[in-house]
């Protein structure tokens, strides 16, 4: 304790003389091990690994970077490792945004805490869409959403996932009253339910429905996107609703509680240089998973925000049967 | 699609299309051969290595992991009758005493060509539904597929034979453990005990491994010898080439095999152990001669060979369709998909018609060549029934663990793995069968699930069932399963009594030499589990609570009857009478006394391993179990026990380590 307390005191004086402390100027010096909370192959999976690669080519000393595959518990196995890691620079995590945050927002007992996490940078954002069954009659616009004389079937995961949780501030904020029919394995397993007739409409991130669109099976009914990436769709913004733009998933880079600013610098500079690196640049373009890269300090902000949203519709989250 | 068809035939036929096929199969073929390894963990632990070849080259090696792991998983189960893959647990009723009467060479024969040949149907069928791929897929909703997994749930406990009612028990004690973890319909956690590792509930792989493999392999510890039991152990191999043969004369079962293993591969989240067991339940059935099964009838290896392979061709019908996984392989090659740019889903077909026929393609020759290789090696490979199992059985256990491990990077697997591997041994030793409740694991959530969805979509009207034609179709058809047994018995029973004689049942459940009071600890302990289940249910409210508490109380009441026939009562032999079903699934005990030391002894070794695993990480734990286990408990050479534990480890760290890249659990002592 004294040691390190000595340590600090030496650590701001060397930092108001202006020179360079030994022990920062080492970091890093040995592999950083990049957490993934998830199984390989999804996109919380390929997106982090795509800039990895890339990414030690702007850290100092050129240190790997490697991939760690934590998945279970619906990624709080991935995010109480992070928790409990040394805030040392040599362990970070990709998170799924508000996937982190729902559970202690609907009061379940987790072993971390988000508000405590350090955020390094966002990758991406998915934003939502609503969508019905292109073969559905009865419900061709938005609006025929509310027409339907009861609450309209959403299906998807289940209660604590994120579209869920969607759903339940569609039903706040846009008014339109939903009953679920869940527990599918995902998105694209609920996307097809109600291509079959589970339910009357669906919500999703906007790639999953790309191809369901182009095919015909799905009709894009409102998105959350600031401009609309689907043909003849309008946006939550053009329905008067712009306190939803942007609402979906998005892709953050969080470091354990407490590591140091200048790593947190640092490893956000490589971040974002990876981000637009040529190779990484490919793999975005070639899988249609467009980067949207936010610094650590904007990513802070933009966090701060999110969980205030999310804490604010709170109530709108719980179950609902 | 002619035009595709051809251009993935010359991909395929280049130097390196060849290579990546040959990879695929012999990595297939391994990874099926051993226990707790399987194409899933193959595919997860390849998916980064592929992620910088071309899309050909990776779907190539998919193609030919997925061909050859069933195969591979059979000729464990023939040999020492441990599935290498939980799918070729039905090959062991027969292709084990196959084996012990020394005909291994004629199992795995008709094993390797009934792959094949039901790959290569299961493919054929395949390209004959894509254009109605979609159609079929939008057919079957939440309600047919509650349908369905009764009708899977039925079929199996009927082909318990004489251990029905333990056989109903077993598979209601695996749809509780079903139950454990997050459920998704009504966003509840049961059964956890606040531990976050089961929050996803009790994991497969993990569960089937210790079930089958490792409770095995303290079976074989405790006996000791080799597999092959009859005195002529020179015949141990031969007859590979009627193995064959077999498979062409009886086509009807290759063919009914496959085409349950497509329609079953179809239905996402069943898999390759339900297709098998419904084939073999099926076959067994309609056969003339049900009592000859599990007693080496070679179409009992047919049966589930054929199906078990099948089914990946049906497995590809959903992904083709809409990019749904139609088994754990798939979903983890849809990942591969969509790293290489190739969006699995409806747009695929027209988009990517190469890749598909790659895929394909790959995926027939490998089954050709897996049972090629395989056959070559079968007179290689059938030597290890003749080798002493304590050779086997420390490289197997150790093998099967570092696999579990390997698939989700969780040690807490490997807890579980043994837990389970416990629990196999004592429901071997106690006549419950395991596989009921493996069938209940598998199709447990799937049950009810689908349940509640259909309550969901419909209103709460239970009348979904009954006004959709394919569900209606469904449960006509299990009523069907269910009613025949019964109906056949009362007829023997008829003819019976018109010709004088009264009919035994067809198997004596409960080994004799134990005491009445032994006899009744377990069924009292498998009572108090269903009241403890019951009790704990109750904590839980609305959907999170009802199919539980349903299934407690079933077994409760089960269990009272099990109580009551072990008292040995003139009631309690009234009810063992009235549960004593048709012909089935032979039991998996040989009835021969087991001493308590040695029980004892073999656990404590398997436990033994699992602390040192825990403390001092895979790479050093492993090489001293195997040696010392060789050694000092199965009093083998020295020379025996130092080769056997660096083979282990040379197998365990060139795969992992050196092969694939991964980490293995380094011990809490080592900060692992």
């Amino acid at each position: 304790m004294i040691r390190k307390r000595v340590l600090g005191a030496v650590a701001v004086a060397t930092l108001a003389l202006g020179l360079p402390l030994p022990a920062q100027a080492e970091y890093p010096e040995k592999e950083i091990t990049f957490i993934i909370p998830f199984s390989p192959g999804g996109g919380m999976d390929t997106t982090p690994r795509a800039i990895i690669g890339p990414m030690s080519k702007y850290l100092p000393n050129n240190v790997k970077v490697v991939p760690k595959n934590i998945p279970g518990a619906g990624g709080r196995r991935g995010y109480a490792e992070l928790a409990r890691a040394k805030p040392d620079g040599y362990t970070i995590c990709v998170i799924n945004f508000p996937g982190a945050a729902i559970p202690s927002l609907t009061g379940q007992k987790v072993t971390y805490d988000i508000n405590q996490f350090v955020w390094i940078a966002r990758m991406s954002n998915s934003a939502y869409v609503i969508a019905s069954a292109g073969k559905n009659d009865a419900i061709k616009s938005f609006g025929d959403l509310k027409k339907l004389g009861r609450p309209a079937k959403f299906t998807h995961t289940g209660y604590g996932s994120t579209a869920y949780a969607a759903s339940g501030i569609v039903r706040e904020a846009m008014g339109i009253d939903s009953v679920p029919v869940s527990g599918y394995k995902s998105s694209s397993e609920y996307i097809v339910g109600m291509i079959r007739g589970d339910g009357d409409a669906t919500i999703a991130p906007v790639e999953s429905f790309y191809k369901f669109v182009k095919s015909g099976d799905v009709r894009a009914l409102v998105t959350f996107e600031a401009e609309s990436t689907l043909p003849d769709v309008p946006t939550v913004r053009s329905l008067g609703f712009e306190e939803l733009e942007g609402l979906g998933v998005d892709r953050m880079v969080a470091a354990p509680p407490g590591t140091p600013d200048h790593i947190r610098k640092m490893l956000s500079d490589a971040i974002i240089k990876a981000m637009q690196d040529p190779e990484a640049q490919a793999w975005a373009k070639r899988v249609r998973r467009p980067f949207d890269p936010m610094n650590t300090d904007e990513a802070t902000a933009y966090l701060n925000k999110s969980i205030a949203f999310y804490t604010k519709y709170k109530q709108a989250l719980a179950k609902h049967d | 699609m002619l035009e595709s068809t051809l251009s993935a035939i010359e991909l395929l036929f280049t130097v390196r299309g060849l290579l990546f096929l040959g990879l695929g199969t012999v990595i297939g073929l391994v990874f099926g051969v051993i226990p707790g390894l399987g194409g899933t963990t193959a595919i997860a632990l390849l998916i980064p290595l592929t992620f910088a070849m071309q899309p050909y080259e990776a779907i190539t090696l998919m193609g030919g992991i997925m061909g050859s792991v069933s195969f591979g998983g059979s000729v464990t189960a023939v040999l020492l009758n441990t599935p290498g893959i939980a799918p070729a647990a039905a090959t062991c009723f027969d292709g084990y005493p196959l084996a012990q009467q020394g005909k291994a060479g004629l199992a795995i024969g008709a094993a390797g060509a009934a792959s094949s040949v039901g790959g290569l149907i299961g493919v054929v069928i395949l390209v004959a539904v894509i254009p109605l791929a979609k159609q079929i897929v939008l057919l079957f909703g939440p309600p047919e597929f509650f349908m369905l997994a009764i009708l899977g749930l039925s079929a199996i406990a009927l082909s318990t034979g004489g251990r029905f009612l333990r056989g109903l028990i077993a598979g209601l004690l695996g749809l509780l453990l079903s139950f454990v973890g997050y459920d998704a319909v009504s966003g509840g956690v049961r059964f956890t005990a606040d531990s976050e590792y089961l929050f996803d509930g009790i994991k497969l792989v993990p569960a089937l491994t210790g079930l089958f493999a490792i409770s095995e392999m303290i079976n074989l510890s405790v006996k000791g010898g080799t597999v092959v039991t009859s005195g002529q152990a020179n015949v141990a191999i031969t007859r590979v080439t009627d193995g064959v043969r077999a498979v062409f004369t009886h086509f009807g079962v290759t063919l009914r095999g496959s085409v349950i293993g497509v329609f079953i591969g179809a239905v996402p989240g069943v898999g390759g152990t339900v297709a098998a067991f419904l084939s073999y339940a099926s076959t067994l059935h309609a056969d003339k001669d049900p009592a000859s099964f599990g007693k080496g009838n070679i179409k009992g290896v047919i049966a589930p060979e054929a199906a078990n392979n099948s089914k990946d061709g049906g497995s590809l019908i959903p992904t083709l369709a809409f990019g749904i996984p139609g088994s754990a392989e798939m979903a983890i090659f849809l990942g591969v998909l969509v790293q290489h740019g190739i969006e699995p889903g409806p747009m695929l077909l027209i988009e990517h018609q190469g890749i598909v026929f790659s895929l394909i393609l790959a995926l027939s020759a490998s089954c050709v060549l897996a049972t090629v290789i395989g056959l070559a090696v079968t007179r290689q490979l059938a030597l290890i029934t003749l080798v002493d199992v304590h050779t086997l059985v420390p490289a197997v256990v150790a093998a099967s663990l570092v696999g579990v491990y390997a698939l989700h990077n969780d040690v807490g697997d490997v807890i579980l793995a043994m837990a389970f591997g416990g629990l196999g041994y004592f429901m071997i030793r106690f006549g419950y069968p395991r596989i009921t409740m493996v069938i209940a694991l598998v199709l447990g959530e799937l049950a009810e699930r689908s349940f509640h969805q259909s309550m969901m979509m419909s209103d709460s009207n239970l009348s979904v069932f009954a006004t959709r034609g394919i569900s209606l179709t469904l449960f006509v058809l299990t009523a069907l399963i269910l009613v025949t047994p019964a109906i056949r018995l009362l007829f023997a029973r008829l003819r019976a009594r018109t010709a004088g004689q009264a009919v035994r049942p067809v198997a004596a459940t409960a080994p004799a030499q134990r005491s009445r009071l032994a006899q009744l600890v377990v069924p009292a302990l498998v009572l108090a589990a269903g009241v403890g289940m019951l009790v704990w249910a109750y904590e839980y409210d609305g959907r999170t609570r009802m199919v539980p508490a349903l299934t407690a109380w079933t077994l409760i009441v089960l269990g009272l009857l099990d109580l009551a026939a072990a008292t040995g009562t003139r009631a309690g032999d009234a009810i063992k009478a009235f549960f004593t079903g048709s012909a089935g699934a032979p039991d998996d005990d040989d009835g021969k006394p087991q001493p308590t030391r040695k029980v004892f002894a073999a656990c404590a070794w398997a436990t033994g391993y699992l602390g040192a695993v825990l403390l001092i990480g895979f790479h050093l734990a492993t090489p001293v179990y195997v040696a010392l286990y060789v050694i000092r408990h199965g009093k083998l050479s020295v020379r025996r026990g130092v080769i056997a534990a660096i083979a282990t480890e040379a197998f365990v760290a060139g795969t992992f380590e050196w092969g694939m890249k991964f980490e293995l659990f380094r011990g809490v002592l080592f900060g692992g």
